[in-house]
């Protein structure tokens, strides 16, 4: 932070932290993003290049392939979020 | 062939040599279909495998892909998990030429400096009794002298602040050159330490060049380090390599091969068989060419004749 100069009064346009608020926002990036907080969130973008690359390797038609990879993509966190919660469940309490 | 029934579409995997494709398929993730010209799956491909691929080394900090196979394994030449990393093609390909570099007896531990070495250090001080330590960030240099000793210089900040410490004596160690990691660890006596106990050294890291730290095999002790220290993300960080890997057979296949279900607009037309039957009922017949597999769709769809058919058009069945 820098320091405030004698005899001139506190401007926030001149003391504005610009590098406080790039650590801000990566801050908040890595908070959104919540790879930092738990390991599992990177279960995401792999079940997304499973879906793709699966649905691509059986339909030819680029729309085809989107949906039918969309839809993947919802079986498998559908299927995830089902033995989450039964896991969750069963560990209620210990 | 994957697809049974003549197409509407163009079959670009057909027309195309497969036996090149199929190899560059295999060398980078996504390259066959863009040589055959389909290039949303190319890049499909390409993006997901090798976005997988490198993600999981990131996550693994480089110490990932590697290939140090077991002994008395079923596969004599690779470990398993390098087996399936192999998929991924020319990024996983160098860890072949670096296991033997690696096991080059020229690749070892240095401890008598034979030239000079000028390089960013990045470590610490080592604390003793009564001694300052602190992080130490800047350039080392070192030159040998004679009698199997060296000595140097380190140039830079301790804790922030500027420092200079004199370096000699014999106490050197310098990592390998060819080894896991993109940090080479380095240990340096301080001058004039010999005659202390202990002997005041520095030690941290200089920067490996990416030649010798790519897919290099870590050894048991940088192994067991990153386990304890990355835990479940060093796993997870094998099985995006491993997925990616596997995933870029299917890829081949599909370069190769074609599409495993087809197209994907099948039940929108009318099977060349089922369009043959029709042409043969009554002229008087008035319904529309129905069938099992059009019977879903809205009737406009299921009433008007296949769109891009290869062979001749359906003939009317009013």
């Amino acid at each position: 932070m820098t320091d405030r100069l004698p005899n001139r009064p506190y401007d926030a346009t001149v003391h504005f932290d610009h590098q406080n608020l790039v650590y801000g926002v990566f801050s908040m990036f890595d908070t959104l993003l919540l790879a930092q907080v738990n390991v599992t969130w990177h279960m995401v973008p792999l079940a997304l290049a499973i879906s793709l690359v699966y649905s691509a390797s059986r339909y030819e038609l680029p729309e085809h392939i989107l949906v039918r990879a969309l839809r993947l993509f919802l079986q498998i966190l559908g299927f995830m979020g089902g033995a989450f919660l039964v896991l969750w469940v069963l560990t209620y309490g210990l | 062939m994957s697809l049974s029934s003549p197409s509407p579409h163009p079959r670009p995997w057909d027309e195309k040599n497969s036996f090149v494709a199929g190899i560059l398929a295999y060398l980078v993730p996504g390259a066959g279909h863009l040589f055959q010209g389909r290039t949303a799956k190319g890049l499909i491909y390409f993006f997901s495998i090798l976005g997988l691929f490198f993600w999981g080394q990131k996550m693994g900090e480089g110490m990932v892909v590697y290939n140090l196979p077991e002994k008395g394994s079923v596969l004599k030449y690779v470990s398993l998990s390098y087996a399936a990393q192999l998929g991924a093609g020319v990024s996983a390909l160098p860890a072949f030429l670096q296991n033997r570099r690696a096991a080059n007896p020229v690749n070892h531990t240095i401890r008598h400096p034979s030239r000079p070495l000028i390089e960013n250090f990045e470590g610490r001080l080592v604390p003793t009794d009564n001694d300052a330590e602190g992080v130490l960030v800047g350039t080392i240099r070192v030159e040998p002298v004679e009698g199997g000793e060296f000595r140097g210089t380190f140039e830079g900040t301790m804790d922030g602040k500027p420092a200079k410490l004199a370096l000699g004596g014999s106490s050197f160690e310098l990592a390998p050159a060819i080894k896991a990691g993109f940090r080479r660890k380095v240990t340096c006596g301080l001058e004039n330490s010999a005659a202390a106990f202990p002997i005041k050294v520095i030690e941290g890291t200089i920067p490996r060049p990416f030649v010798d730290a790519y897919a290099s095999p870590p050894d048991a002790d940088q192994l067991q380090e990153i386990n304890g220290r990355l835990g479940k993300t060093y796993e997870l960080a094998m099985v995006f390599t491993w997925i990616a890997g596997l995933l870029n057979v299917l890829a081949i296949w599909d370069c190769v091969l074609g599409p495993a279900y087809g197209f994907g607009d099948e039940h929108l037309k009318v099977k060349p068989t089922e369009v043959s039957n029709a042409s043969q009922a009554p002229k008087t017949a008035t319904a529309p060419v129905t069938t099992t597999s059009v019977s879903t769709v809205p009737p406009v769809a299921a009433s008007a004749p296949p769109t891009h058919s290869d062979g001749p058009p359906p003939k009317s069945s009013i």
